[in-house]
């Protein structure tokens, strides 16, 4: 075998449409020519425009968490982009009269880049995103416990994420789903490198994310301020302290799965196939140990984040804390008894199901406290509907409907006639949708003056928020009625007449979100450009109450010029109450910040280098990469000058500066919140 | 530890105290690890007590090493590690005692003995 392993000419994305020229061809043509020409376009921009350097020493090598998480969420964005159009390209499929413009081949290719971008270059990196963001300035730290490792998970994710556009110009996906079960997926029936794709990008982002968990949860035990118990936390800080825990556990039974099904393909192994004394379903079981608590590591960032929204814009404290962190802990450690609902019909005795059934029905105790803190914190609330106010109630309208039919697929029995059926589909797109997707969003436009100390433009915010939530209806609704008149998933076409209608109706739908996402796009556009007039440099643009709005914005790189004394739960509540606009410093110390470093870069880089060897077995060139990847690490921990000072004295400088700020800033209402006086610092008392 | 970046030195009574801990923690797994060995080497017990008496003096290995490596123990300030680590291991049966009930139940299903999973 070459050093080029498996890989020929017909892997580069425009020979199919050459030697088999038919629209579905043209189609996978045209996206990898996207994805070229995007890469290319952006080059050039760069370039143009002298970019290469800021880039590099102020994005690619920064240590910061607040840079990264920024990193994160960009990352989760462009992928977000991919995975809708893909969305409207299977609801086009689906309507154009069969067998439809896409071979069979192809849209199973779709859903299973749609599933698996969505979950885990989607929603992984978003969640990361924020957490990275907003939790060390919730807790008062400066930064993560591991800013290096820190930055290491950002660029196996980003490889990761990279894979799977690679396999648009080279290559293919798999056709086995986001799941991909073997025996479909085992080298006899999937021989191509589109499995191994997956794997690989998988292996990627899901040790990526065992370290960031790690990080996290480190984080939060060691990093706290001075007095600040675990009880005294935010709810977004709670969450991420559950969603850390779920992701060290979670992550695992998939790295491990994914590595098994690897050795079966290349190496000959028979851990999941049936003649050799393999189990096939035993995948299944490995990969939902996985996939539920995963599930939850998605839900739980975002019910942090309505926690610290919903009182923001309702001027009330969080009805029941002590509830809400007790139903999270419970929802973590639940999450890990009941996965097997994933897989009712997969032969087990009933008794078994049924014991797994009303484990799952549990569950919904605990969540159903949450929707009532949230209710109960608006109750006589004076609410203000910003862009993040509205994500976080429709959430809550929406999110329910999707926990009503979670509860009923609960049910085995009833989930023997729902199971693969698009009821399915639509129940948890129902909760993903605004269980991650408006969770996250309404985070980027209530903390985005911190990074970057504007607001976001609010009129395309709440448009896209009318469009995703009309859309979120019109896709998913329909949904529910064909999957009851017995439409399964991953079809590449139906020909019952009936489902026509309905299939239209969610059609109509994708595109409407397709909108909201393009609205999102303008919303960001429209806000760079008139940052100068949205600027909250005072910081506390919304009232706040958690201490990251006690910060000027946008947040300086040590973030607290003093680490803040924790003397209640709400400490900034409190300093306003008082009649203060600034937090008493307490002690003025030197601090050390971590160097900018290439090192996380090119760690990513080899590991990717390593992974897409693997794909195509060029086993030299992954052989080569595996060493770098260590040596690389090994560098850097001999390195002992990685972090530079910051003196008390600069630190002096900045309090002061960002007080004197504050006392210029004139004092305006609450009602002029969403007007260009805000610059931050409103208060509902003063004038 | 923190007498490595300190200047509390070798004879402090932290390092003593950490020190018989390490030593006694090398000294019990060596022997815990021994006694396996001539239980299943002196082949005087039957093979079901064998396999069990083995698990045991493992799972008293890691509770030893736990101890004297990890420094876990009831005071109050390992507590939060504590819990950690009983959490890790609650997880940790969920997922292999779940395992094994799931498979054994299909295989059960299957009119396949135990065995042949
Ligand atoms: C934004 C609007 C979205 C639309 C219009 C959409 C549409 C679709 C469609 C048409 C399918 C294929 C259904 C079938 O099997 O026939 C699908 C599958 C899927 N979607 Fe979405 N989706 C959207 C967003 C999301 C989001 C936000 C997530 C997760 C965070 C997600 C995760 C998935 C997963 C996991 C699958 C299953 C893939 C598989 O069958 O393996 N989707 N979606
Ligand atoms: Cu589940």
């Amino acid at each position: 075998m070459s050093i080029l392993g498996s890989l020929d000419w017909n892997d580069i994305f425009i020979v199919p449409f050459f030697t088999d020229p038919s629209l579905s061809t043209g189609i996978a043509a045209g996206a990898g020519g996207i994805v070229v020409l995007g890469a290319l376009a952006v080059m050039v921009l760069l370039t143009v425009k002298g970019w290469w350097k800021p880039l590099w020493s102020n994005w690619i090598t920064t240590l910061d968490h607040k840079k990264i998480g920024v990193i994160y969420i960009v990352l989760a964005l462009i992928m977000l982009i991919r995975g809708v159009l893909e969305a409207v390209v299977m609801r086009a499929q689906q309507v154009s009269p069969a067998p439809g413009f896409l071979s069979v081949e192809h849209h199973a290719e779709l859903f299973s880049t749609h599933g698996t971008i969505m979950i885990f270059f989607v929603a992984m990196p978003f969640l990361t995103g924020v957490i990275n963001v907003v939790m060390p300035l919730q807790i008062g730290a400066r930064d993560m416990e591991f800013p290096f490792m820190n930055a290491v998970s950002l660029w196996l994710s980003i490889g990761g994420a990279a894979l799977v556009m690679a396999s648009l110009v080279v290559g293919h996906f798999e056709t086995g789903g986001w799941t991909a079960y073997p025996p479909y997926t085992g080298i006899k029936l999937s021989p191509n490198e589109g499995v191994d794709y997956w794997i690989w990008s998988l292996g990627l982002t899901s040790v990526g994310s065992t370290l960031s968990g790690i990080n996290f949860l480190v984080t939060i035990y060691k990093q706290r301020a001075p007095g600040m118990k675990l009880f005294d936390m935010s709810i977004f800080a709670w969450a991420t302290l559950c969603t850390a825990i779920l992701m060290i556990f979670a992550m695992m039974p998939l790295t491990v799965a994914s590595l098994m099904l690897a050795l079966d393909r290349q190496a000959g192994f028979h851990f999941f196939t049936a003649t050799q004394g393999g189990n096939m379903m035993n995948f299944a079981n490995m990969f939902w140990l996985f996939g539920h608590p995963e599930v939850y590591i998605l839900i739980l960032p975002a019910f942090g984040v309505f926690s610290e929204v919903i009182p923001t814009f309702s001027g009330k404290k969080i009805y029941g804390y002590t509830s809400l962190v007790w139903a999270t802990i419970a929802i973590a450690v639940l999450s890990f008894t009941v996965w097997v609902h994933h897989f009712f019909t997969m032969g087990q005795t009933a008794h078994l199901n049924a014991i797994f059934g009303i484990a799952t029905m549990t569950i919904g105790v605990p969540t159903g406290v949450k929707v009532f803190n949230w209710m109960l914190t608006m109750w006589r609330g004076k609410l203000r509907f910003s862009t993040a106010m509205l994500f976080s109630t429709g959430f809550i309208f929406t999110f329910v409907i999707g926990g009503i039919t979670g509860v009923m697929l609960a049910n085995p029995t009833i989930d023997f006639a729902t199971h693969n059926s698009l009821f399915l589909v639509a129940h948890f797109h129902n909760m993903l949708i605004p269980g991650l997707l408006f969770g996250m969003f309404a985070a980027v436009n209530y903390w985005f003056p911190l990074c970057f100390g504007f607001r976001l433009d609010e009129k395309w915010g709440r448009r896209s928020f009318w469009l995703w939530m009309i859309g979120f209806y019109g896709a998913f609704m329909p949904l529910y009625a064909i999957g009851l008149m017995g439409a399964p998933r991953r079809m590449a076409f139906f020909t019952e007449p009936a489902y026509f209608p309905w299939l239209v109706i969610a059609m109509l739908g994708a595109l409407c979100v397709l909108a909201g996402l393009t609205a999102q796009i303008i919303q960001v556009w429209v806000s760079v450009k008139n940052r100068e007039s949205l600027m909250v440099p005072a910081g506390d643009p919304w009232d706040g109450r958690g201490i990251e709005w006690s910060l000027g914005c946008p947040v300086p790189e040590y973030d607290f010029s003093t680490i803040p004394a924790m003397t209640s739960r709400e400490p900034w509540v409190d300093a306003k109450e008082a009649g203060k606009r600034v937090m008493d410093p307490t002690e003025f110390v030197d601090i050390h910040l971590p160097k900018p470093t290439g090192m996380p870069f090119l760690v990513g880089l080899v590991a990717t280098l390593f992974a897409f060897a693997m794909i195509f077995q060029m086993w030299l060139i992954a052989a080569v990469g595996f060493v770098a990847m260590w040596v690389l690490v090994l560098i850097r921990s001999y390195d002992t000058d990685w972090e530079e000072t910051v003196t008390a004295e600069e630190l002096r400088e900045g309090y002061e500066a960002h007080k004197r700020l504050v006392e210029t800033t004139p004092q305006i209402r609450l009602d002029d919140e969403f007007t260009t006086k805000n610059r931050g610092l409103i208060m509902e008392t003063q004038v | 530890m923190d007498y490595i970046n300190s200047d509390v030195g070798m004879d402090s009574a932290e390092y003593k105290h950490d020190m018989a801990r390490y030593v006694w923690g090398f000294a019990l797994s060596v022997v815990l690890t021994l006694a396996g060995v001539v239980i299943v080497a002196g082949g005087v017990f039957s093979t079901g007590l064998a396999w069990s008496i083995v698990g045991i003096l493992g799972i008293a290995q890691l509770v030893i090493q736990f101890w004297a490596f990890m420094h876990l123990d009831f005071s109050k300030e390992a507590r939060p590690d504590l819990y950690l680590v009983l959490f890790t291991f609650l997880l940790i049966i969920l997922m292999a005692a779940g395992t094994v009930w799931v498979l054994a139940d299909l295989a059960s299903r299957m009119g396949m003995g135990a065995g042949s999973m």
